[in-house]
């Protein structure tokens, strides 16, 4: 609890408050330690580029979600007979929804998406600004690039009711 | 809760002074965020109160607002994406965005239903559309570095601070959801 004072003050200091620096960054493992500009600005890419990531994959399980939905409903549509009573084949459906290949895939993703968000907060809980403002542009421009299918299937879906 | 003191704890070592907690404790000693952050009053962590509750009922605010920015965004799409979507949406892009970004989105941002549906002309409804859609990722950016923010805030064990982000978040949930837009979510924002 009350340990010692430290032979180097800075060496493994634990910040407590935002900070611009690029000296001895651990990164989420033991030997991802950044301890140049470069290496900085390789992090800044790569954390950049893994927040656009989560956003994609977050908005692409969406759509991906509503479609698997939209055609389980569809299948799930009586056949146009003449009276229209074929409701039991919608059962079968709806009980292979567990074991459906759409279903394990969004687990999947939904287990690399728990990871990604994970490592981004404990990115973010570095304090250092470099990364954390790469952290908020990667979720802005991942934002920017994807959400706009969103609104389209948004869109579309609600026509649909 | 007096007693577990950090300046108690290790008076000869300063540095150590915030050592992190991992447990609640009712301090008047903190530092959020920034360095210049420095509680060590009473007064101040009042203050530091106040401003955790505004920043977190702001975030919930914020989320109500992109929400129906977003309603809004699908009311200005195209009817025909593929004939209008696409081609005219870079070369509107490119000449018009600087002009005016703020002469859509000042007026009465929590209800924007009450302004009247943009007229569907193509060249306007494509710049609107990308007008919101940028000024939503913009907020997108906004929210996501103060949610981590806030989430800093409460990993410094303060128990005021996190009563404050709790409070906040309430007392903003329970003021914005009446402004939310009625339209069906499929989604969570």
């Amino acid at each position: 609890m009350c340990p010692g004072p430290r032979v180097q003050a800075s060496d493994d200091a634990h910040h407590m408050t935002f900070y611009f620096g690029y000296e001895n960054v651990e990164l989420l493992f033991t030997g991802l330690v950044i301890n140049t500009a470069g290496e900085m600005a390789g992090a800044f890419v790569a954390v950049f580029l893994l927040a656009l990531l989560y956003e994609g994959l977050k908005i692409s399980r969406e759509s991906l979600l509503r479609k698997s939905q939209v055609s389980i409903r569809y299948n799930s549509m009586p056949v146009p007979g003449p009276n229209g009573t074929t409701l039991m084949e919608t059962h079968k459906t709806v009980g292979q929804q567990m074991l459906s290949l759409p279903h394990v895939f969004q687990t999947f993703l939904h287990i690399i998406q728990v990871v990604v968000s994970y490592f981004l907060m404990l990115v973010f809980m570095t304090y250092n600004a470099y990364l954390c403002i790469a952290v908020a542009a990667g979720a802005g421009t991942g934002y920017f690039l994807f959400s706009w299918k969103k609104a389209v299937v948004v869109d579309i879906t609600e026509h649909c009711h | 809760m007096e007693k577990v003191d950090s300046k108690s704890c290790c008076p000869v070592c300063p540095e150590y002074a915030d050592t992190p907690y991992m447990h609640f404790i009712f301090s008047d000693h903190v530092t959020l965020l920034f360095d210049f952050w420095t509680v060590q009053t009473l007064a101040g962590l009042v203050l530091s109160f106040v401003v955790v509750l505004l920043l977190t009922v702001l975030y919930e605010l914020s989320k109500v607002w992109k929400s129906n920015l977003l309603a809004r965004v699908i009311q200005t799409l195209p009817v025909t994406p593929d004939s209008a979507l696409y081609p005219p949406l870079i070369s509107d892009a490119e000449s018009n965005l600087p002009v005016s970004s703020d002469a859509l989105l000042t007026p009465d941002p929590l209800c924007p239903e009450e302004t009247p549906v943009p007229s569907m002309q193509f060249s306007s409804s494509t710049y609107r559309w990308w007008l919101l859609h940028s000024f939503l990722a913009l907020l997108h950016t906004a929210q996501v570095f103060l949610g981590y923010a806030l989430m800093l805030c409460v990993m410094t064990y303060n128990a005021a601070i996190f009563i404050a982000v709790v409070l906040g978040s309430a007392l903003g949930y329970y003021v914005a959801f009446p402004f939310l837009a009625k339209y069906p979510k499929p989604h969570s924002l």
